[in-house]
C-alpha cells in the first residue's frame, strides 16, 4: 500500500491526536494543524502538492473550516484533493452546507473508528481512481457496471441498461466520483437542462427508476438522509 | 300666570312713580303752576302706562285662554325654574360619572403593559395607553395620527390594513420594532378585533420578548451544549475503541475483560444516540415553520423498508404494501423521520419471523397512513403513555431491545407540526398498529 499524506485540520488536541493515532497505524504520514491560519498558509504553500486527503474540522478557531473547505476548492494546488469533514455540528442542513462548500464526504462527531478509517480508505482510493479514470475518460467501471461515456451508453455485465436522459446523468455523476456524497443540490445542477424544473423530490424519483434498472446493483446507491447520495466504490 | 306678574310690574311702577312725583311735589313749592306740572306728569305717566298695557304686553283675554287650555297640574314657574336647575345638575353629575368611568377606563388601560391602541379604518390612531406611547415614544397629545408614522413599520401597516379589510375578530401574528432609542429588539403578537360600532379596531399588542429571548437561549444552549457534549464523547469513544485494539493484541488480556468493553462501548453508543434523538427532538420543537411539498408514499417507503431491513438480517418479515393513497403533503425530510421511526419500531419489536403491513388511503380531509406490525404489542395500561418522552414499555426493556424511548415522541412532534393525530391500537403479544392523519394537500392550503 502507497504511504499517503493526510492532513488533519482539527483544534481540539485531544481528537487531533485520535485522528493521528488511526491514520498513522494505517501507515499513511500526518500532517496536524490547530487552526485555520496554519493550515491556509499550509494549503499555499509548496508542500501542500504532496497532500493527499483533508480531514478538516468544522468549527475551528480564527476561520472555520467551511471556508477553508472553499480555499482548498478555489486553490489550483488544491482543488482535487478529497476533504472529509469532521462536524459536531449534526442537522442535515448543516451537513449539506459543508457538503456544497466542497467537502466530498462528512462524518459527524462522535465518530466509530473503522468507519473513520473506512472513510478514509475510500476517499485515498477515489483520488487514485480519478488519476487513472483521467487517462482514459471514456468507460467508468465499478464491479460489473459499466458505463461508456462516448456512446452514452451503461451495461450491467453484457446486459445494456435503457435509461433516461436524467436516470444516465445521474449514473454518470455517480461513476465519476464513487464514494462521494452528492447532495440534492449537486444534482440538481447536474442534470438541470432546459426550462425543466428540477426540484429535490425530481432527483429522488430518478434514484427511484435508477435502482430498479440497476436491479442487483441498486444497493451500491447509498441513500443519506436529508442530504442525498453517494455511491459505493469498490468494495 | 304671567300676565300676574307683569299686572304686578305694571302697579308696582304705578305706585313708585306717584310717589316719586309726589314727593317731588312736596319738596318743591306748591304753588297752582306746579299742580298743573303735577297732573300733566301724572296724565303722563299713565299715558305711558295705558301704551304699556296695550302694546308691549300680551292680550289678556288671550293669556286667560292659554291659560285655560294649559293643563291643570302644570307646574309652576318656581318649579320650572328648579327643574331646569335640577336637569342641569343631574347633566354636571352624569358628565362626572363619565368623567370618573373614564378614568377608570384609562387607568385600567395605562395600567397594562400590553400597548394598545384604537385605530380607524383609515389607519388613524386616536387612542394609545401609556405602554403603547412608551413603546413608540410619541406623547398622548399628538393624536389623531397615522399608524404608519407612529410604527414605522411597512409589514405591520400592511397586515393591520389586510385584517381590517376582513373585518375579522382577532389574527396573530410577530413583530419586532428596533427603536433608536432601545437597542433591544422587541418582539409583538398582534390581535386586532374590531369595536362594536364597526368603524374602530381595537389593536392589542402583546409583548413576547421574554418569551422569544428564552426560546433563543434555550436554542443556543441546546446547540452549544450539544457541541461540548460531541467534543469529550469523541475521545471517549475514540480512546475505548483504541484501548479495546490494543488490548485484544496482548496476550495478557483476559478474555473475562472482553463482556467489560464491550459494556462500556455499548454504553457509549446509547449516550452517543441518546444525544442525537434530544437533539432531533429539540430541533423539531423549535422549528418555526415548515416547508411542505408533495411526496410520493411509494418511493419512500420502498427505500425505507429497503435499508431498515439491512440493520435486521437475522429476521424474517413479510412486508404487504396498500398504497390507495399516493401523495402525501409534506415536509419531506420530518415527514422521512417519523416513518424511519415507526417502521424501525415494528421491524424492531418484531418477532423472528413476522409481518409488516402499511396501508395508506384517504378519509375524508385527512391522508391516513397506517404501519401494523405482528410483534410484541404494548400491554393496554402503558398504551397511553407511549408518547411521553424516555417512556419505555416495560417488555421491551425486559427483552433488552436498544432504544433512547424519544422515539415515538419524535414521531408525536412531527405529526404535530404538520397539523395531523396519531393513534395506535395494539394487543400485548399480538401487535401494534400506529395510524398517522395528516391534512390533505386540499386542506392545508
Amino acid at each position: 500500500m502507497n504511504t499517503e499524506t493526510v492532513v488533519i485540520i482539527e483544534d481540539e488536541i485531544e481528537i487531533n491526536e485520535l485522528i493521528t493515532d488511526q491514520i498513522t497505524q494505517m501507515g499513511h504520514r500526518c500532517v496536524s494543524f490547530l487552526d485555520g491560519k496554519k493550515a491556509l498558509d499550509f494549503i499555499q504553500s509548496p508542500e501542500c502538492n504532496h497532500a493527499n486527503l483533508f480531514i478538516l474540522d468544522r468549527m475551528l478557531p480564527s476561520i472555520n473550516g467551511l471556508e477553508i473547505c472553499k480555499f482548498i476548492r478555489l486553490y489550483k494546488n488544491s482543488e482535487s484533493i478529497p476533504v472529509l469533514m469532521l462536524t459536531a455540528l449534526s442537522t442535515p442542513e448543516q451537513i449539506v452546507e459543508g457538503l456544497d462548500a466542497g467537502a466530498d464526504d462528512y462524518m459527524t462527531k462522535p465518530f466509530d473508528h473503522t468507519v473513520l478509517k473506512a472513510r478514509v480508505r475510500s476517499l485515498l482510493r477515489r483520488r487514485q481512481i480519478k488519476e487513472k479514470s483521467s487517462e482514459n475518460t471514456s468507460q467508468l467501471q465499478i464491479k460489473e457496471l459499466l458505463v461508456d461515456l462516448d456512446q452514452c451508453k451503461a451495461w450491467i455485465g453484457d446486459h445494456l441498461l435503457e435509461l433516461t436522459l436524467s436516470e444516465y446523468k445521474i449514473l454518470c455523476c455517480f461513476m465519476l466520483s464513487p464514494g462521494k456524497v452528492l447532495t440534492r443540490n449537486q444534482l440538481v445542477e447536474y442534470i438541470q437542462d432546459g426550462p425543466v424544473h428540477v426540484t429535490d423530490r425530481t432527483i429522488d424519483t430518478h434514484i427511484f427508476g435508477l435502482r430498479k434498472k440497476l436491479g442487483d446493483y441498486s444497493s451500491i446507491i447509498e441513500t443519506i438522509r436529508g442530504i442525498g447520495y453517494r455511491v459505493i466504490g469498490h468494495d | 300666570m304671567i300676565e300676574m306678574n307683569n299686572r304686578r310690574i305694571l302697579l308696582v311702577q304705578f305706585f313708585f312713580l306717584m310717589a316719586l312725583s309726589l314727593i317731588s311735589f312736596l319738596i318743591g313749592k306748591s304753588t297752582t303752576l306746579s299742580f298743573l306740572f303735577y297732573l300733566i306728569w301724572l296724565s303722563g305717566i299713565l299715558l305711558n302706562l295705558f301704551f304699556i298695557k296695550t302694546y308691549a304686553l300680551p292680550d289678556y283675554k288671550i293669556l286667560k285662554k292659554i291659560n285655560a287650555v294649559s293643563i291643570s297640574n302644570a307646574p309652576s314657574w318656581e318649579e320650572i325654574e328648579e327643574s331646569l336647575s335640577q336637569k342641569e345638575v343631574e347633566k354636571l353629575k352624569q358628565y362626572e360619572n363619565f368623567e370618573q368611568e373614564n378614568l377608570k377606563y384609562k387607568n385600567l388601560l395605562d395600567s397594562m403593559e400590553d400597548p394598545v391602541c384604537i385605530i380607524s379604518k383609515e389607519s388613524m390612531v386616536f387612542y394609545a395607553n401609556k405602554s403603547f406611547l412608551t413603546v413608540f415614544q410619541i406623547n398622548e397629545h399628538s393624536f389623531p395620527m397615522p399608524l404608519l408614522a407612529i410604527t414605522r413599520h411597512h409589514e405591520f401597516q400592511n397586515f393591520i390594513e389586510s385584517s381590517i379589510k376582513v373585518s375579522q375578530v382577532s389574527r396573530l401574528a410577530s413583530f419586532t420594532f428596533n427603536q433608536n432609542q432601545d437597542p433591544l429588539k422587541k418582539y409583538f403578537d398582534l390581535k386586532i378585533s374590531p369595536l362594536i360600532n364597526q368603524n374602530d379596531y381595537l389593536c392589542l399588542l402583546h409583548d413576547i420578548t421574554e418569551r422569544v429571548m428564552t426560546d433563543q437561549i434555550r436554542e443556543d444552549f441546546v446547540s452549544n451544549f450539544s457541541h461540548e457534549v460531541r467534543t469529550p464523547l469523541t475521545i471517549l469513544n475514540g480512546q475505548i475503541q483504541n484501548l479495546k485494539a490494543n488490548l485484544e493484541q496482548e496476550k495478557s488480556f483476559s478474555s473475562s475483560l472482553i463482556p467489560i468493553f464491550y459494556k462500556i462501548e455499548n454504553n457509549s453508543k446509547r449516550l452517543i444516540s441518546l444525544l442525537n434523538d434530544l437533539l432531533q427532538l429539540s430541533s423539531i420543537e423549535f422549528k418555526k415553520e415548515i416547508n411542505k411539498e408533495i411526496v410520493n408514499l411509494e418511493e419512500v417507503i420502498y427505500f425505507l423498508i429497503q435499508d431498515l431491513a439491512l440493520n435486521y438480517p437475522q429476521k424474517n418479515i413479510t412486508i404487504s404494501l396498500e398504497l390507495n393513497k399516493k401523495e402525501v403533503y409534506v415536509e419531506f425530510s420530518l415527514f422521512e423521520q417519523a416513518l424511519i421511526n415507526l417502521i424501525d419500531n415494528a421491524f424492531k419489536y418484531s418477532n423472528e419471523i413476522g409481518s409488516i403491513k402499511i396501508k395508506s388511503y384517504q378519509f375524508d380531509n385527512w391522508d391516513q397512513i397506517e404501519i401494523t406490525d405482528s410483534g410484541i404489542g404494548i400491554p393496554e395500561e402503558q398504551l397511553h403513555r407511549i408518547f411521553e418522552r424516555f417512556f419505555r414499555v416495560d417488555s421491551s426493556r425486559s427483552f433488552d431491545i436498544p432504544g433512547t424511548g424519544l422515539g415515538l415522541s419524535i414521531v408525536k412532534h412531527i405529526i404535530q407540526k404538520h397539523n395531523g393525530k396519531i393513534k395506535v391500537q395494539s394487543r400485548f403479544n399480538e401487535g401494534s398498529t400506529f395510524i398517522l392523519s395528516l391534512p390533505s394537500q386540499s386542506t392545508s392550503n
